[in-house]
């Protein structure tokens, strides 16, 4: 146990390596051909049953009670356990998700990261979802940019994971977030629409940009920081799909959203 | 604009290939605290050989922005040579199997190489070079956490065996697909959120080798 947290290395054989990594792939495999989220997600379930979980979650760190169009919501844990984390707004205080924007590497609930240092009501947090056998299991953060920041939690009812197919799980678990991310890219018609119109602050930042200023010369207009203003001028490129920031104020003009 | 430099032209361009072991420096001794070896500044390693091909990126003004190197698998790389065991099947070698390392870009405005402008251009012309040498696949090796923002930006993506611990990092071994369907990707950028990256306070971030 623990030894995602510690800094030996464990080499797997190479026959549980093979094993393993073909277990892995299987659901990669398979995963590429879900078209919809109901499906990778029993595909999920299934993979990580066989193995000894019960249950899992994959979700991106937003308000889970009012989740944006965009952000993944994938969730197998018990109704009961569910309600009470939306309707107490638990996703503010749960340790795990609060480890998971701060760590990069997987880690096992029960590693120090995570036990020491707690606050009563995380403390409280974690006693109510023992209860409700969401007790041991690891969590794999997820951080991409242009994407919310995310994890995957596997539970089940052992304390003890057989650590040669922990990798596997990290393996299988970047590739679900990732299936699940470009599904919703393509099944959700209402945000591509939405997402080309441009914020407050992106159509004054790219005013700017049309009339040829910095993004340090922009920061000292509006009077907010040279990253900021990059920050926006980054997302309205996203938005129109663009490489360089003058395609994006083209855009904008063509779009009728700034003023040429 | 891209450069390549192989072994034909590099007596030409020495001085790109001076700026480029000097960044290399830069960024992964002292920005990233690789134990690798170098020397009066610069990033030098036993497999920058006559074999390695280097595609550069150049901004409007000539300056170097970023590079990777690629090497043939069926002489030294590092996947061969460091991380074999990386490898559930063995490692894979042949004629149109090439490797890329040392891939890093100086505009990404942090370590996980956000998708700015020359690590776009460097991804395509990793492919386009592979597409016109008859390369089948390119293997790689990275960090786990560079991993989710190499899947999404759109090419296809093979793991070669399970990701292993190595030192404090986790780290993967895998193939990108040559094909004219991973170019596509690239060019569509399959995922693009509508806001910024917040993965400024990661612990914990390392680029691909």
């Amino acid at each position: 146990m623990g030894y995602l947290a510690s800094n030996t290395n464990y080499q797997c054989s190479d026959s549980d390596h093979v094993r393993h990594f073909g277990f892995a792939c299987d659901f990669i495999t398979s995963s590429r051909k879900c078209t919809e989220l109901g499906q990778l997600s029993k595909l999920f379930q299934e993979a990580i049953n066989s193995i000894g979980f019960d249950m899992f979650a994959c979700v991106s760190h937003v308000n889970l009670a009012a989740p944006p169009d965009d952000a993944i919501t994938i969730l197998q844990y018990p109704q009961s356990w569910q309600d009470r984390y939306f309707e107490k707004q638990y996703e503010k205080h749960d340790r795990i998700r609060c480890i998971s924007q701060k760590q990069a590497i997987p880690f096992q609930w029960d590693a120090p990261v995570v036990t020491k240092g707690m606050t009563k009501l995380q403390q409280k947090i974690f006693n109510e979802a023992s209860e409700l056998d969401v007790r041991y299991g690891l969590t794999i953060p997820i951080h991409a940019p242009g994407t919310y920041p995310g994890s995957i939690s596997l539970a089940g009812p052992h304390k003890d994971i057989d650590p040669n197919i922990m990798h596997a799980l990290h393996l299988m678990s970047v590739y679900l977030h990732d299936r699940a991310l470009k599904i919703m890219a393509k099944t959700d018609p209402q945000w591509n629409c939405e997402r080309r119109i441009l914020t407050e602050r992106e159509r004054e930042c790219l005013s700017w940009v049309a009339n040829g200023k910095t993004d340090w010369e922009i920061g000292e207009i509006l009077g907010i920081s040279e990253n900021t203003v990059h920050r926006h001028v980054e997302n309205a490129k996203r938005r129109f799909q663009v490489v360089t920031r003058t395609q994006a104020a083209i855009k904008a003009v063509m779009d009728n959203q700034i003023r040429p | 604009m891209l450069k390549i430099i192989t072994r034909k032209n590099k007596e030409k361009y020495s001085e790109y290939l001076n700026e480029m072991w000097r960044q290399r420096y830069d960024v992964f001794v002292k920005k990233l605290g690789w134990d690798v070896s170098h020397k009066d500044g610069m990033e030098i390693d036993a497999f920058d050989s006559d074999d390695a091909v280097y595609i550069l990126a150049l901004d409007d003004d000539g300056q170097m922005k970023g590079s990777v190197r690629l090497l043939p698998s069926t002489g030294p790389h590092i996947l061969g040579d460091v991380f074999p065991h990386l490898c559930a099947r063995g490692v894979p070698r042949g004629e149109d199997i090439w490797e890329a390392s040392r891939f890093y870009s100086l505009t990404a405005r942090h370590r996980l190489l956000e998708r700015d402008h020359t690590v776009k251009e460097l991804y395509r012309g990793v492919i386009e070079y592979g597409l016109i040498h008859n390369i089948a696949q390119i293997t790689c090796v990275a960090g786990m956490v560079a991993f989710p923002a190499l899947l999404q930006a759109g090419w296809e993506i093979d793991p070669i065996g399970l990701p292993q611990n190595n030192g404090d990092e986790i780290v993967l071994a895998f193939s990108i697909k040559v094909t004219q369907k991973s170019l596509q990707g690239l060019k569509g950028n399959c995922v693009q959120a509508n806001h910024a990256s917040p993965n400024r306070n990661l612990e914990r971030v390392h680029a691909p080798a």
